[in-house]
């Protein structure tokens, strides 16, 4: 017998057994002790399925059986024996992206995740795991949702296609047959959740084909396999067509907040993914909210703890005001003012992590949870006797609400105590502002010495880039991140060779009309395209305001106004 | 045989692959689902249960499980982690370790599929394919090929 099998022999020496054993050691088969080579494969998944993600990957070189095993890991089951319950713990799941501007014109390349775990506890834990993102060559579109560890997102591959993946264990599923909703301007609505009767994960989809009149509401159920249209959906759906997209999963439903006319907030449709059913959750009274064309004209869904929490925001999105329904569709007097705070944020922007953090201050207590996102080093949200407020600070350049949102999605875990399911953010700029893409496009780099502009990432030099989103194949990773003096040969040229095969023609000949960056001729500086100064000013930038009404109010241009750029002039 | 002991407690037994019988009382056995649905099913009321897949060394210590498992309640929460805890470390070396979860699994106790399951998987987490293959003489029956490829594709998890 092998090595092992006397290790065993001398472990059980440490304990005590009945004599009787000993006279029957011969009669020891080999079924009983795992020193023969065949770990049942159940015991095997068992083990594995308790593994960190890094572990799982890296076991998959083990041998044949267990790379299938890692694979087999039951694909549902989220297990997280080991970690504290799931509600005291929120959870974040970010798809990076190398560089993500304008979204009508580049698909932003998704490079890795960082999933991480906050502890609401004083000292704000978190921790983090991270990891290829398994989609990279397809254009991410969404976030169809989120629940029990599983993410639910559709990408371009090149149609539509939506896949559940479980970051955990890296294994994913591709729904067929998929068409989106959101294919050619139609427009529709998504939902992701867990069906605990039937042990099944369903994905909703509703639009509105050809844009006439009805609504087609289809369910996949992941037990199924396939997609199956829902007999006669509710005719209020027309008003969430429309209406923000990703449904909200808490107690075994999605919830939407509709449309009315006016463009205003409605009210909230549920859809029961076990009956498959629709029915409506009262709202708060209407004097409770306010709601008016000139206070809080809209509202948000969101969970607090367990609960149903609705979100107000003024136009301006400074103030923000949460309620919480405290008996799950009891009426209207259910609905109790929980907290009140004021941020610049909106809901699809930073707000979600504000949303999230009441959670642990149910009693009004004090909170303080550190995010660390991306390069923004610090995110706080204190709350302290139902007044909060909300700091950013970006470490780099020591200037409160200065990010670098270098990432291209963010959903939280569909966890109890998670707001809002939903959120995919533009990416960075210039490091300095928000990620906005209204302004992003007047924004661009004059070349000094080469240290601060990524050569593959950053937005324009002159008439070019990013370059990434002209690259012919795949650019290494390992280039992605290096800053343009990295590719200037040492007598001060551009080094062709490091990156021409990777570019078309016409880009390189652009490349030759951009002085390369020298050492001397000091730090690479940001300015303002539209004016020959370099120097923002808002006539300039008005037009691309008026392109969209709508926008006008964006929190976000409160910023640019306020943006110092170094005039072009002086950076020369 | 059931036999009855004085404080009216129904007493089965079990038998191990080497021959070996425990007499245990049947709430302690009953922690198993397997050998609950065998009384269920009336095997235990003539002879023994024989469990062909656990020896005498391993049952000992699975019936060890069951008994402290069996007579606590949910108030001593925290001394039960505290027993499981040395439980798992008597255990001593995940050979050891290895046979106590077959053992489980064949007898379905889950709490302690669970605490084993989790033992191993916290000392495999941070080791190396190598280390885990000696650990379980797993024969690693990849190519160089196949073994290259594999290893390329989760490179990541190795840094």
């Amino acid at each position: 017998m092998s090595s092992l099998s006397s290790s065993s022999g001398s472990s059980s020496n440490k304990r005590k057994r009945d004599e009787r054993r000993v006279l029957v050691d011969e009669a020891k088969t080999s079924t009983t002790t795992s020193t023969n080579n065949s770990l049942p494969p159940e015991i095997v998944e068992e083990i594995l399925s308790l593994l960190p993600n890094k572990s799982i990957h890296r076991f998959r070189s083990v041998s044949k059986s267990w790379s299938s095993s890692l694979v087999s890991v039951d694909f549902h089951q989220f297990r997280s024996k080991s970690s504290p319950p799931a509600e005291t713990i929120h959870r974040f799941l970010r798809l990076h992206s190398i560089y993500y501007a304008d979204r009508t014109k580049y698909s932003p390349p998704l490079q890795s995740f960082v999933l991480s775990s906050h502890y609401p506890d004083a000292l704000g834990r978190a921790e983090t795991t991270r990891g290829p993102y398994p989609f990279q060559r397809f254009e991410f579109r969404r976030f169809v949702g989120s629940c029990n560890g599983l993410v639910c997102l559709e990408h371009k591959n090149p149609k539509p296609e939506i896949v559940v993946w479980n970051p955990f264990t890296g294994l994913y599923r591709k729904l067929p047959d998929h068409v989106s909703c959101f294919y050619d301007g139609i427009y529709g609505a998504y939902g992701f959740g867990y069906d605990s009767a039937s042990n099944d994960y369903k994905v909703f989809k509703a639009t509105c084909p050809d844009y006439g009149d009805g609504v087609r509401v289809d369910i996949f159920s992941l037990k199924a396999g396939s997609w199956k249209e829902v007999e006669n959906p509710a005719r209020e759906l027309r008003h969430l067509i429309g209406a923000k997209s990703v449904g909200l999963f808490l107690n075994g439903a999605l919830h939407w907040e509709s449309r009315n006319k006016k463009g205003g907030s409605g009210k909230i449709i549920a859809f029961d993914l076990g009956k498959e059913k629709f029915y409506d959750v009262p709202r708060p009274q209407s004097s409770h909210l306010q709601l008016s064309r000139y206070k809080y004209k809209h509202y948000d869904l969101g969970v607090v703890g367990e609960y149903l929490c609705v979100r107000l925001f003024g136009t301006d999105h400074q103030q923000n005001i949460v309620w919480v329904m405290k008996e799950y569709c009891n009426d209207e007097a259910s609905w109790v003012h929980f907290v009140s705070y004021r941020g610049p944020y909106r809901m699809d922007d930073v707000a979600y992590v504000s949303d999230s953090i009441p959670i642990s201050a149910k009693d009004g207590g004090y909170l303080t949870i550190q995010y660390s996102m991306g390069d923004i080093d610090v995110l706080k949200w204190v709350n302290n006797n139902c007044e909060g407020s909300v700091e950013a600070e970006d470490k780099q350049y020591s200037k409160k609400i200065k990010f670098n949102l270098r990432y291209s999605g963010i959903v939280p875990m569909g966890v109890p105590g998670i707001t809002k399911q939903h959120w995919v953010g533009e990416s960075l700029l210039d490091r300095r502002l928000f990620g906005c893409e209204y302004y992003v496009d007047g924004v661009e780099w004059s070349v000094g010495n080469g240290m601060q502009i990524r050569f593959w990432t950053d937005p324009r030099v002159g008439s070019v880039g990013p370059l990434l989103a002209v690259a012919i194949g795949e650019v290494p990773t390992a280039l992605l991140n290096g800053v343009m003096a990295e590719y200037v040969t040492s007598n001060g040229a551009w080094n062709w060779a490091v990156f021409q095969s990777w570019l078309p023609i016409g880009v390189c000949l652009q490349i030759a009309n951009i002085v390369p960056p020298h050492p001397a001729a000091g730090p690479d500086v940001v300015s303002w395209r539209y004016t020959a100064s370099g120097q923002f000013i808002t006539r300039s930038a008005y037009h691309s305001i008026q392109m969209d009404e709508g926008r006008v109010r964006n929190p976000c241009w409160q910023l640019v106004w306020c943006l110092l750029l170094v005039p072009l002039a002086v950076a020369q | 045989m059931s036999i009855t002991t004085e404080n009216n407690e129904k007493m089965i037994t079990l038998m191990s692959s080497d021959g070996e019988e425990f007499v245990v009382e049947e709430a302690v056995a009953a922690q198993s689902q397997t050998i609950k649905h065998l009384i269920e099913d009336g095997c235990s009321t003539e002879g023994s249960i024989p469990l062909p897949n656990v020896t005498g060394r391993v049952l000992s210590e699975v019936i060890q499980y069951c008994k402290k498992h069996s007579s606590s309640d949910d108030k001593e929460e925290k001394e039960l982690e505290a027993w499981d805890a040395e439980f798992v470390k008597a255990a001593d070396d995940h050979v050891a370790l290895t046979d106590l979860m077959m053992a489980a699994n064949f007898l379905d106790i889950k709490g302690l599929l669970d605490l084993v399951a989790q033992t191993l998987a916290n000392m495999i987490t941070g080791k190396s394919p190598e280390e885990v293959r000696r650990m379980w003489n797993i024969k690693n029956d990849f190519t160089p090929e196949e073994a290259e490829k594999v290893r390329k594709e989760n490179q990541w998890a190795f840094e």
